[in-house]
């Protein structure tokens, strides 16, 4: 009776976990392929698998769209926000987590206050600011706002990577007669790269979906970042479904590879900073 | 080589934790010094206030006649063995050892000449270029151990470094470290919390108790003459037994309790009138009494320790008696329940006074 | 040998802290502190890129009082608190459920980490763009219901046409693309509790349900607090979805208020207006925030470890 209770529940759990994973997959599956369906095929009674599979769309993507020009733009912006992140978020990051000062506390809280603000709220600021230093539609132009919510979010979970470093090896470092700065560089740094690392990908990760500063701060194709690209095709007729959902399924692919690469790195990282607290 | 001073030092932790109350310690030039006490007690702390790890609320540190009180750890040039060793795990043992003086700027071929010195001293010459995760927890031990020598230092800070060997090697270690000790002759503060340990290592022995330091005194005198009842508990093993009593003067001075009522010879200008008192004797010091028992016991537990034997005894008297400890050798034949007439040698007494449990009158010799 | 420095370690290290500091804070402070105070002072005064001959004269709270008096203000801050209250709490009883399904050992841990992850890690505009193709006129979700018999083949639903309904594909989106991630923050709080107390509780006899009110949800509450907060803040600045989901429409019957701000100031220009507007949400999220850090932040940053 009891086994068979238990047997019920870990098959209940079984199809509860299937229902999740269909669920999940189901509109990138969908997407996916319908963008590899002629147009004719996209709408009406859909068939689960495509009758026939075209790559017309993506070829159009390129070719009349030059989609080229918003991936170029996005791998331009989000690569430099995050370098600048990383570079001086690793030294602020490290101040807080390990050095002793007055000010720690507030510091840490000015940041998490920082993460939380809505992005809308600087935006007219920011607008009127960019375009006084005329650098509205170009790459810094999108770098310096990005680097209000990405800069946060880079300290804030290095600081938690930090913090799990033995404190030790750096007492070690500092008794050995090195200086504090030369600890942080001769052994801090080298081992914390796999934070580093994950908190790039995370980073990159925010940058590279970023929609409402790069909507506001870019005037036309030739500077608009991958999601604004695809939130503003638009066909001569109707809507270019096709197309878009080859761009989307492109837009997905750089996350996708890196949390199929770094998956487990990133479950730490963005755990770390949120629960352990 | 220094000596190490320590005036008044005072640590505070947030706002009103003391991990260390006002500490004077003085440890001589090439001293062994070993800091003993429970977990907790700010041992690690007052290490560290050594090295520089940590800035003493209050009070002062002086490296030789120096005042390094305000010196960062790089400026004291001491060295320190972790508990858990903190080798670079990205470097191996080679760089571990090279770093300490890459860092104080010696030259080159000076460096690769001492590394490949202290290597072969502790058997580390085939391990050089491994990293240390690729060695054992005695290797480990080791590299950790070069690392702090090769620097030559002012002075070594040791912070539990065997609690992670098995014990065998343990053993092995403590033994080594003595010769080191001697063939460096360099200034040793060892903390651990082994009173053993502690007892065969130091020439000095520091027991602290909740950042009060209690004594500081060679390993016999502490066991001997123990400054406090703390330190007479904590040292020696199987722990020293106490009683509760009264000492009074009526003629002769003695001491009462419910289990027994027994004559002193000590010095009587000591006391006046009757007082509450703790005395204590250790299981190794009570004997069976011979002619008359200073007080009777019954046998509870018997736990035979092959060349010796530990009982545990209850002292009968009127209430439902009291417990205490006694090591007989092992061919006493004793059951449970037989009951004992005890002597206490009344020259290896210790009686302390109740509140602070400091140590009472000249000392049983 | 050496010399006796003249200032301690201790304020040596804070010197070096604020050294390593001071570059985050400043870029900080400068593109996202001076521009919050910018936004305070340009809704004190009419700025209209539109009619730049009006100037920039000081209207006082003039700005505030508009929006308080505009109905479409008060529906999109409406719409805005529906579609929070509705997401965050079906994110985290959803979530809830599937961390506790998940918070076991099972073979797949690591692609159902990975699929969990996907729809968190994909633009927020790129999911709202899948979802709209499925909830499409003649896309899969009226197929689907055509199929079954639940709709008229020749009268389609249009769910974007109806201000109602229009909050499904809306609602829908968001929690298939934020609970995977609340899922992930409970797990790792799950995964933080002791298993020994689920073994000394099933040793004393409590049923599973028990357990999981005795045990899972009072060790469990950190992290929920956590999750919440940040969903709540997160839902309130909604934009992104939205903008390309419904545009708030039909009509503004989707609007929530960082669309409206927008609106006003992108399309309509009124920046004076739209920084009125801004404060007005910053204020409420700073509120929500100020909860947030009471709650959780001191103890995050007083722990010495
Ligand atoms: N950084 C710190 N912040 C707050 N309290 C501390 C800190 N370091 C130590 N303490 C406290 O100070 C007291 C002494 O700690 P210390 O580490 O010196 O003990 P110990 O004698 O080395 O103990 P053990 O044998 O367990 O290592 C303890 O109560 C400890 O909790
Ligand atoms: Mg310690």
């Amino acid at each position: 009776m009891i086994r068979a209770l238990v047997a019920l529940r870990s098959a209940a759990i079984v199809l509860l976990i299937g229902a999740i994973v269909l669920g999940i997959l189901f509109p990138f599956y969908w997407a996916i392929v319908a963008s590899f369906r002629p147009e004719t095929e996209l709408f009406g009674t859909p068939s689960l698998w495509p009758q026939e599979w075209v790559t017309e769309h993506y070829q159009k993507l390129f070719d009349e769209r030059n989609f080229w020009v918003p991936i170029r733009n996005s791998l331009i912006v989000a690569g430099a926000t995050t370098f600048l992140c990383v570079v001086i978020g690793a030294f602020c990051a490290y101040a807080v987590a390990r050095l002793q000062f007055r000010g720690k506390a507030p510091i840490l809280g000015f940041i998490l206050a920082v993460t939380m603000f809505p992005q809308i709220t600087i935006v007219s600021p920011l607008y009127l600011l960019l375009r006084e230093l005329r650098l509205i539609n170009t790459y810094p132009g999108l770098v310096f706002p990005y680097l209000t919510f990405a800069m946060p979010l880079t300290v804030w979970l290095l600081v938690s990577f930090f913090r799990q470093l033995p404190r030790e090896l750096e007492e070690a470092g500092l008794i050995d007669g090195a200086s504090r700065l030369r600890v942080f560089w001769e052994i801090v740094l080298p081992l914390s790269w796999p934070g580093l690392a994950t908190t790039a990908i995370i980073t990159f990760i925010y940058c590279w979906n970023e929609f409402l500063f790069a909507l506001s701060f870019t005037l036309g194709p030739e500077r608009q970042t991958v999601p604004v690209a695809i939130a503003l095709f638009r066909g001569q007729y109707q809507v270019p479904w096709g197309q878009i959902l080859a761009a989307a399924s492109l837009a997905t692919a750089p996350a996708a590879i890196l949390i199929v690469i770094f998956q487990r790195r990133i479950v730490t990282g963005l755990t770390a900073g949120a629960v352990k607290g | 080589m220094a000596s190490i001073r320590l005036e008044k030092i005072e640590k505070v932790f947030g706002k009103n934790q003391a991990a260390v109350r006002s500490l004077d310690l003085e440890i001589a030039d090439g001293a062994f010094v070993v800091l003993v006490g429970p977990s907790g007690c700010g041992k690690s702390t007052t290490l560290r206030i050594i090295a520089g790890l940590e800035t003493p609320t209050r009070g002062k540190v002086f490296l030789g006649e120096q005042d390094v009180t305000a010196f960062s750890p790089q400026e004291r040039d001491l060295a320190m063995v972790f508990q858990s060793y903190a080798l670079y795990p990205h470097k191996a043992v080679r760089q571990n050892l090279e770093f300490g003086l890459r860092m104080r700027g010696v030259a080159p071929a000076v460096i690769s000449e001492r590394v490949e010195r202290i290597a072969k001293v502790l058997g580390l010459e085939t391990l050089l270029e491994r990293k240390p995760g690729q060695l054992s927890g005695g290797q480990r031990q080791r590299v950790a151990l070069g690392r702090a020598i090769v620097r030559e230092p002012k002075a070594f800070l040791l912070d539990e470094p065997l609690s992670n060997l098995d014990a065998k090697l343990r053993v092995q270690t403590r033994a080594e470290l003595s010769r080191m000790h001697r063939q460096l002759s360099a200034t040793m503060v060892y903390v651990t919390h082994d009173q053993e340990e502690a007892m065969t290592l130091g020439d000095q022995i520091a027991v602290m108790n909740q950042g009060v330091l209690e004594q500081v005194a060679p390993p016999l005198e502490i066991y001997r003459r123990p400054a406090t009842a703390f330190v007479a508990g904590f040292i020696g093993s199987p722990t020293m037994n106490f009683f509760r009593c009264t000492l009074r003067q009526d003629g002769t001075p003695r001491l009462r309790s419910s289990c027994f009522d027994i004559a002193l010879n000590v010095d009587a200008s000591l006391l006046t009138g009757e007082r509450e008192v703790l005395l204590g004797i250790r299981p190794q010091d009570i004997r069976l009494a011979e002619g008359e028992a200073d007080s009777q016991a019954r046998v509870d537990v018997i736990q035979p320790l092959g060349n010796e034997m530990v009982q545990h005894i209850k002292l009968l008297g009127q209430d439902n008696g009291t417990s205490a400890m006694m090591i007989v050798p092992a061919e006493m034949t004793v059951q449970i329940n037989d009951q004992l007439g005890l002597h206490f040698p009344r020259e290896r007494l210790h009686l302390f006074d109740t509140g602070p449990g400091r140590r009472l009158g000249a000392a049983p010799r | 040998m050496h010399e006796r420095p003249n200032h301690s370690t201790e304020k040596r290290e804070a010197r070096l802290a604020w050294a390593f500091v001071l570059p985050a804070l400043s870029v900080v402070a400068l593109i996202a502190i001076f521009p919050l105070l910018w936004t305070f002072w340009e809704s004190l005064h009419v700025h209209d890129l539109r009619m730049p001959w009006r100037g920039n004269p000081f209207v006082g709270l003039e700005n505030y009082r508009e929006a308080f008096t505009e109905p479409r203000f008060w529906q999109a801050l409406g719409h805005t608190l529906f579609f929070t209250a509705i997401s965050v709490a079906l994110e985290v009883v959803l979530g809830l459920i599937l961390a506790l399904a998940l918070n076991r050992a099972y073979r797949g841990r690591g692609f159902v980490r990975v699929l969990v992850l996907l729809p968190w890690a994909i633009p927020t505009v790129v999911a709202a763009l899948l979802w709209r193709f499925i909830f499409e006129e003649r896309g899969i979700v009226n197929a689907a219901l055509i199929n079954a018999g639940a709709m008229d083949g020749a009268h389609p639903l249009v769910w974007f046409g109806h201000s109602l309904l229009a909050w499904t594909p809306v609602i829908l989106a968001d929690v298939w693309k934020t609970t995977p991630f609340v899922t992930l923050l409970l797990l790792a709080g799950l995964q933080n509790i002791d298993s020994t107390l689920y073994e000394a509780a099933r040793m004393d006899g409590a049923s599973p349900w028990m357990q999981f009110t005795n045990i899972t949800l009072p060790l469990l509450k950190p992290a929920l607090l956590v999750v919440l907060i940040f969903r709540t803040l997160d839902a309130f600045r909604v934009f992104d979805l939205i903008y390309v989901l419904t545009n708030g429409g039909p009509g503004t019957s989707t609007e929530p208020i960082a669309l409206y701000t927008f609106t006003r100031l992108m399309n309509n220009l009124r920046f004076g207006y739209g920084s009125a507007l801004s404060v007005i949400v910053f204020l409420v999220t700073f509120l929500l925030a100020v909860v947030y850090i009471r709650a959780l932040g001191v103890k995050l940053t007083e722990k010495p470890q």
